[in-house]
């Protein structure tokens, strides 16, 4: 009998703790935390971080908060049942994994989300503007926006327009591709361009969502595609980089990179700048793709697209260092280190560097201070 | 003068030994100098994710038919281990009515059953942890491929991006594979079993239904409550699990569990029944333990002559 309750007391008390754990953690992938992103302006800088966090960060006073969605309160701190409250409404709850760049208009911080869903923030109060609009499938890229209209493609994969002052879709339905749409469109005047995960680059046309070319690419595209004087650069899981060209999608050439070519890329002065997942970082001629110099090893894959300050650029890496690569000769030398991988691109105002790592950290760098680059980190380490 | 027995060595048991912890030195070596992350990478989870990528490509772009080879072959490489787990428990069932002679007869004493257990273990022939190895080497297989599972169908970007870092740069068909068909009947592999309990149940029985077959009948009380006590909580415990983990690790657990259950029932048959040596005759007690075994003795004639 005493055998029969200690058997029987054990699995009661897994029962419980399953339940109670059970009932509050939370299902799906658990390497989903998203990685910080930030998007800025000369006043402030807009970040989403890895917890899901919207803040907005004085750029002056040493990154203070200017305003948080949500606002930490009690209910939204940890604790194991903290998941648990079903009273706060979904206001209340930080956004799901958020991968792209926040969008940023005159009034609106826009921050497409893994929850499905496009968010409004007033860019002063940081209140959430109107009801969000919710797509079918995660949505992982980032925004583009033009003459106030989103473009956005999701893991449904569908491309969608959305009229920013309604919320409704422009076009009669969002546009389908074969595979998830996980990179931000380009788009010009006449057309919207964008890589699926089906192996194809689309054109569709601006005003009514039909499709006026697809061409093949070899293999996935997981990031975004850049437009420059008529020249949409592809890079793609096939190792690499295309330039087509964006009338009618014809292939201009096409250059090998050594891995995965996933961010974005970067178009100065008839050349092209982009990193790749071995760790190197590319430079080649916009024209016909011959290389600008040989590639530069980095500590770390580059996920994230380099961004331009004075003639240099700046691309973190996964090792959470920060290079700065001059852009004539490929000359690197490490800015800093950050604590955590950089995988988002760096935000460049002035000479003022924001980057944002995985572990929820927001740097501001000066590139011009040789001894010690960081201005303020944010949140601002404990003494 | 005491005339003092040396213990006796067994060359084929010490170079067993020797192997074992010359392995374990070298492992240890290995991860002091490379790191334990570079071992763990490179030793386990490189070669296992891309070989399911490889069966993934040529066989036929399906998860399921690649998983399902992917334990077959697993399974086959440690079916010794699998067949000394099941001699080991098969061995120990056999012993049990000789243990509960012992247990009669020097309940009362501990360190006296514990070195009539040892002589019993010994004369058998039977190491009674030879049925944890089987086990412990199955654990960081199972940590091992949750990983691999969740990078091959990686539906995120962070778990897209370990899957690029990882893959073989000579293995050329991942282009045209990757994002994997994550896709099965009303299941996304990469995510858990929308209804919560299909593939729990599934979990949970199939390994129910192997514990029960792989566990040997006790005669100690205690024992036989504890293994009831496993059998009921393991599968549950792997069935929660399974709410939280990926689909496409928890139908691995199921093919993994039908194969073992397939695999149990055909090494029980092929298997001969166990046959012990017969017990050894009492060797006397040494003189430098006579105080001990005649303590022992004392209390059996005390116990005769009532």
């Amino acid at each position: 009998m005493k055998i029969v309750t200690k058997r029987w007391r054990f699995i009661l008390i897994f029962i419980v703790l399953a339940a109670a754990f059970g009932g509050c953690m939370p299902r799906g992938a658990v390497t989903n935390s998203g990685w910080t992103v930030v998007a800025a302006t000369d006043k402030a800088v807009f970040a989403v971080l890895a917890t899901g966090r919207v803040v907005a960060l004085d750029v002056e006073n040493g990154g203070n908060e200017l305003w948080s969605y949500p606002l930490v309160t009690q209910e939204t701190k940890g604790g194991f049942l903290a998941g648990c409250s079903g009273g706060s409404s979904s206001a209340d709850k930080p956004l799901d994994a958020v991968y792209g760049i926040p969008a940023l208009t005159e009034n609106l911080v826009l921050v497409a989300s893994y929850d499905h869903r496009l968010h409004a923030f007033d860019r002063s109060s940081g209140s959430k503007v109107g009801d969000d609009f919710a797509a079918d499938g995660a949505i992982i890229g980032g925004v583009t926006v033009r003459d106030g209209v989103a473009y956005f493609g999701s893991s449904d994969y569908k491309v969608y327009a959305v009229d920013i002052a309604t919320r409704k879709l422009v076009w009669k339905e969002p546009f389908a591709t074969g595979h998830w749409v996980w990179g931000e469109p380009a788009v010009d005047e006449k057309r919207v361009y964008v890589g699926s995960m089906d192996h194809n680059v689309y054109a569709i046309n601006r005003q009514t969502g039909q499709e006026e070319w697809r061409k093949p690419v070899g293999g996935s595209v997981p990031g975004s595609v850049t437009l420059a004087d008529g020249v949409l650069l592809v890079g793609g899981v096939d190792k690499q980089l295309r330039a087509l060209r964006a009338e009618d999608g014809t292939e201009i050439w096409a250059r090998p990179l050594g891995n995965w070519v996933w961010g974005e890329v970067l178009v100065h002065d008839d050349y092209v700048y982009v990193g790749s997942l071995d760790g190197k970082m590319h430079a080649l001629k916009l024209a016909d793709g011959s290389p600008r110099w040989e590639a530069v090893a980095l500590e770390g894959a580059v996920r994230a697209g380099p961004a331009l300050l004075d003639g240099d650029l700046i691309v973190g890496t996964e090792s959470g260092a920060i290079y700065k690569i001059n852009m004539e000769t490929g000359r690197s030398e490490v800015l800093f280190r950050a604590a955590g991988a950089v995988l988002s691109t760096p935000a460049v105002v002035g000479s003022r560097i924001y980057v944002g790592t995985t572990v929820g950290n927001v740097y501001a760098l000066d590139a011009g201070r040789t001894s010690d680059p960081q201005v303020w980190v944010y949140p601002p380490k404990q003494k | 003068m005491q005339n003092v027995k040396r213990p006796q060595i067994d060359p084929k048991q010490l170079r067993k030994s020797l192997l074992t912890w010359g392995i374990i030195a070298a492992v240890v070596l290995a991860g002091t100098q490379i790191g334990w992350g570079v071992i763990w990478r490179e030793g386990l989870i490189r070669p296992m994710l891309n070989t399911l990528l490889f069966l993934y490509a040529y066989l036929g772009k399906s998860f399921i038919v690649a998983i399902t080879a992917f334990t077959v072959v697993l399974r086959l490489i440690t079916s010794p281990l699998q067949i000394k787990q099941i001699r080991s428990a098969k061995h120990m069932a056999a012993l049990q009515p000789r243990m509960a002679e012992l247990q009669k007869k020097y309940g009362g004493d501990k360190s006296r059953m514990a070195l009539e257990q040892q002589k019993l273990y010994k004369e058998a022939g039977v190491n009674p942890l030879g049925g944890c190895l089987p086990s412990l080497v199955q654990f960081p297989i199972w940590i091992g491929l949750y990983q691999s599972i969740n990078a091959i169908l990686a539906d995120t970007p962070l778990e897209l991006m370990y899957l690029g870092k990882n893959v073989y740069a000579g293995f050329t068909a991942i282009v045209s594979i990757v994002p994997l068909q994550s896709h099965f009947l009303w299941l996304n592999l990469a995510r858990p079993d929308p209804t919560p309990f299909v593939l729990p149940v599934l979990v949970g029985g199939t390994m129910w239904l192997q514990q029960k077959m792989m566990t040997q009948p006790s005669a100690d009380p205690q024992q036989a409550s504890m293994n009831q006590t496993m059998e009921i909580m393991m599968p549950l415990m792997f069935g929660y699990f399974t709410t939280q983990f990926a689909s496409g690790l928890a139908l691995y657990f199921v093919i993994s569990n039908v194969i073992g259950i397939v695999m149990q029932w055909a090494i029980e048959r092929i298997e001969k029944p166990v046959k012990l040596p017969a017990p050894a005759t009492q060797e006397p007690a040494l003189a430098g333990e006579k105080g001990k075994a005649s303590y022992g003795r004392k209390k059996q004639r005390r116990k005769a002559k009532r």
